[in-house]
């Protein structure tokens, strides 16, 4: 699973990449270069997904696939898939299109293996 | 002072810009709101008057261009004496710039009536929606409450207005807690539908897209829009 994830690490502007549990927000997997960002990362992701899915789930009955947040000093992409999140945590100068497809990719071969 | 003087120049200069663009690619219609928006945050400005002036040349509206050209009022004027006083020190602006923020509130209570108000935010929204592949746009008070909305039938702009402040309250919690500052902007895939969520002077913009569709130009257009929201809603 690590080396599934470190195809994201290696991408230019990518702080960490974190591949957690959507019941209960435990990391599965990680690679950070900063080890304080992951401790909470996990939870808050697995918080902020399971939010938008019970609001949206209101208006459609599609679960949000993709999400990105673009705060002030980074940016946060994660996927939601069935039992799984797969986040990543960006520098502001990323190149998100590439990270997008890239993270893509890496959730249906996750998918897959699981 | 400068700062806020500055961001409205630069504003007022992206409006140009976009109306020049709207000019040559014949959108007329577009390219003179945008004049007007310029116009109506620097009203002496050359540049937006000149290329109102073609627009107008192109689709007829004489009795527009000679009220173009007609010598300023005197309430016109207004402009020009601010400017001067802003070149004064701040504390020549202590003694005497008493009375001009009462006289810029009179004057905005005067532009802008409710009608004008509905106006700005129905182009405003329809400018966003002319984007090819947008279903619909959306303004809203940070609290949740609807400004303004155009959208599509099958969607309840109440829900969805409801769903963005709840969206953002939750994403400005979690991001807090690992210091990324403030959130700005949401984007948020669901099946085949895209939602835009942009968030500024604490008003949030939330559009509807289809797949494929130009994000470039909807950001550009969304930030425009929130950057002048306070002078479009005339608070």
């Amino acid at each position: 699973m690590k080396e599934i994830l470190e195809k994201l690490s290696t991408i230019q502007g990518v702080r960490g990449v974190a591949l957690i549990s959507k019941e209960d927000g435990l990391i599965i997997e990680k690679i950070f270069y900063d080890a304080s960002s992951s401790e909470i990362m996990g939870a808050m992701i697995a918080n902020m997904s399971r939010e938008m899915e019970n609001a949206l789930g209101k208006a459609s009955d599609k679960i949000p696939v993709l999400s990105t947040l673009y705060a002030e000093k980074g940016e946060i992409v994660f996927i939601a898939k069935s039992e799984f999140i797969l986040s990543l945590l960006c520098e502001k100068t990323i190149n998100l299109g590439v990270v997008i497809i890239k993270l893509r990719e890496t959730a249906s071969e996750i998918q897959s293996q699981l | 002072m400068d700062d806020n003087m500055r961001t409205e120049k630069d504003s007022v200069k992206v409006f140009v810009g976009l109306a020049e663009e709207f000019f040559r690619n014949d959108a007329y219609e577009q390219a003179i709101n945008y004049c007007k928006m310029a116009l109506y945050q620097v009203p002496d400005m050359e540049e937006a008057k000149e290329l109102l002036i073609k627009c107008y040349e192109k689709t007829g509206e004489k009795d527009k261009i000679a009220e173009l050209r007609a010598p300023p009022r005197e309430t016109e004027q207004k402009p020009h004496e601010e400017e001067t006083e802003r070149e004064l020190s701040p504390d020549d602006q202590e003694h005497q710039g008493v009375e001009e923020p009462e006289e810029v509130h009179e004057e905005e209570q005067e532009v802008l009536s409710a009608d004008q108000t509905e106006d700005r935010l129905e182009s405003a929204l329809s400018d966003i929606n002319s984007i090819k592949g947008v279903l619909g746009s959306i303004i809203i008070e940070e609290s949740g409450i609807i400004i303004k909305e155009k959208t599509v039938e099958e969607l309840d702009a109440e829900i969805a207005s409801a769903l963005f402040s709840t969206i953002f309250s939750v994403c400005e919690d979690s991001v807090e807690k690992l210091e990324l500052g403030e959130v700005n902007r949401v984007f948020i895939e669901i099946g085949k539908v895209r939602i835009y969520l942009f968030k500024g002077n604490g008003y949030i913009i939330g559009i509807f897209t289809e797949e494929i569709v130009k994000i470039g130009l909807i950001h550009v257009r969304a930030k425009q829009l929130l950057k002048n929201i306070k002078e479009v809603l005339g608070v």
